[in-house]
């Protein structure tokens, strides 16, 4: 089953993406799969292990199930001052 | 060039040069009349490192800004009699238009800025003390700086008191923390410590406002600290020119109420973080990247920044400021966004970020994000093990919950007789056995702390993490080397 997402990036993810949102309809059924998907299609560069993801305004593990309807926001770390 | 003297005024500043064909000389004197009432006599007093600070810069601004070829400034303190002088500028310019108008431009700046008061004693036999910038005494030259802020009812007297009593450290003098800095200066929190081991270069400048170009190659702990003392006078403002270190960032936090990071790269700050854990110490954090920052607050109990990345990520696994960019105005917002947090927090009031929020701040789009992140239970720094003992420290501080750790005592034997420590066990470091040791946490425990931090070094360069040094020691922890 596919499932109809909208994805956000932030910081370096945003800037590999060129863009910071997109609406999406994928098969992938967890965040480490949607960003794995998204990291080939659109080359992002950075460690998976490096990224971590949120829905709605609460982080989740990168394994935690997706729902139609769902915005996932994908957060690469930061240190920049 | 600017002087403070409790001597009369009564000679040239300033010789003679061919090229010179305007000399002007200001002298301001005590005057009979002031607002009505008849003056006899001034008292000016001064604090005179400040004041001969901001004379010093007053002089160099006038130097960028008009065409001179020498100038100079001196200011009176001490008891003057009417007719006396209590301030002479001389300037010398190629023209009289340049001259009239940096001299007129000096008095007005020094006026306003350089802090000396007077006290006016009138013929009634009544004093009154003018601040510098004409406020009414020294007392309500600083209410009058926070005027505006203390309306605020959320702050009023009693915040403002609060501010006052606070002691900030801002690590890293960067784009982040010269915003902080500068608000948290203006805000009035009352003893502020900057801590940075870099030197102002160029490439700083286009994000770093509180140096100027000809600060190059000075320390920028200490360029920061200096305006910092111009721009407030009522605060107490220090300069620590060392680098964040395991070593040390104990012994930085330890008179702190509330640290700022204002560092850039993930070693100094998951160093914050771990130390905001253990030490209770709240710790505002932020980062920036391109055109974005975030910003959190860390508190004693989590979650942290390991509760997000376990493992501080590689210094290079994303770009830094040198590599990617970064424009000026977005770490002006982000450090700006640091030092409410801040504030908010001192004053302690209600809305301020939770712990756990990051706050994401797109400066293209103007969209803010609020995202929440949960304590793991298994956080190394911030979940069930005793928040004290986590590495990166070696040492753990006497007042810390020594219960926690196995205690032990690697004094000679001989050493035990003269003061005996209860409560560790006894393996002296002359017939040390590292397998003997038991489970951990370990605490390692003799005289002053130095014996105990070189076997605890050891100990973890060979593979036992779980160890750590009492700092000072047996002695430190019973009193007899208290300082």
């Amino acid at each position: 089953m596919s499932y109809r997402v909208t994805v956000r990036y932030f910081a370096a993810l945003r800037e590999q993406r060129g863009i910071g949102v997109e609406s999406l309809e994928t098969m992938s059924d967890t965040p480490a799969r949607l960003f794995e998907e998204m990291a080939e299609v659109h080359g992002l560069k950075l460690d998976p292990s490096l990224v971590r993801a949120a829905i709605g305004d609460e982080f989740v593990s990168m394994d935690r199930p997706l729902m139609d309807g769902d915005e996932i926001v994908f957060l690469p770390p930061m240190a920049g001052g | 060039m600017f002087g403070i003297q409790s001597f009369p005024i009564g000679h040239d500043l300033l010789g003679s040069a061919a090229a010179a064909g305007a000399r002007v000389i200001f002298d301001g004197r005590v005057r009979d009349l002031n607002e009505g009432h008849a003056v006899e006599a001034i008292e000016y007093e001064a604090y005179e490192p400040l004041a001969s600070a901001e004379g010093t810069r007053i002089l160099a601004e006038a130097r960028d800004q008009f065409a001179l070829i020498d100038l100079a400034c001196v200011h009176r303190t001490g008891l003057l009699q009417l007719g006396d002088v209590a301030i002479r500028v001389e300037v010398l310019a190629r023209h009289r238009k340049e001259g009239f108008a940096a001299c007129e431009w000096i008095v007005d700046e020094v006026k306003r800025r350089v802090p000396i008061w007077k006290k006016e004693r009138y013929s009634d036999g009544a004093t009154h003390w003018v601040g510098a910038g004409d406020a009414d005494d020294p007392s309500s030259a600083e209410a009058e700086f926070y005027r505006r802020q203390m309306r605020l009812p959320e702050v009023g007297e009693a915040g403002q008191a609060k501010l006052k009593a606070a002691r900030v450290w801002v690590v890293g003098a960067g784009g982040l923390g010269c915003p902080a800095l500068t608000y948290l200066a203006a805000a009035g929190v009352g003893h502020l410590t900057v801590v940075d081991s870099d030197v102002v270069e160029a490439s700083n400048l286009h994000r770093q406002p509180l140096y100027a170009y000809q600060d190059r190659g000075r320390k920028k702990a200490e360029v920061a600290a200096e305006k910092l003392r111009g721009q407030n006078p009522f605060l107490t403002v220090r300069a620590l020119t060392e680098r964040l270190t395991p070593e040390n960032v104990e012994r930085l936090f330890e008179r702190a109420d509330l640290v700022i990071d204002g560092t850039d790269n993930f070693e100094s700050k998951f160093l914050l973080s771990d130390a905001a854990m253990r030490l209770d110490v709240p710790v505002v954090t932020a980062s920036l990247y391109q055109w974005e920052g975030q910003v959190q607050i860390l508190r004693s109990g989590g979650p942290c920044l390991r509760c997000l990345w376990p493992e501080a990520p590689a210094a290079d696994c994303v770009g830094s400021c040198a590599e990617v960019g970064v424009l000026g105005s977005v770490a002006g917002v982000i450090g700006s966004v640091q030092a409410q947090v801040a504030l908010m927090e001192l004053l302690g009031l209600p809305g301020n970020l939770a712990s756990g929020e990051v706050v994401l701040i797109d400066l293209c789009s103007l969209e803010t994000r609020r995202l929440r992140a949960a304590r793991r239970s298994d956080c190394v720094a911030c979940g069930s093990m005793p928040s004290a003992a986590f590495p990166p420290s070696l040492e753990v501080e006497p007042t810390a919950d020594l219960s926690a750790y196995r205690q032990i005592d690697i004094r000679e034997l001989q050493e035990l007789a003269i003061q005996p420590y209860v409560g560790a066990a006894s393996m002296p470091t002359s017939t040390f056995d590292p397998n003997a040791l038991p489970e951990g946490p370990v605490l390692l425990v003799c005289q002053h702390g130095v014996r105990s931090l070189r076997v605890t070094k050891w100990l973890r360069e060979n593979g036992r993490q779980d160890v750590w040094s009492l700092r000072g020691g047996v002695a430190l922890l019973t009193g007899e080397d208290l300082v």
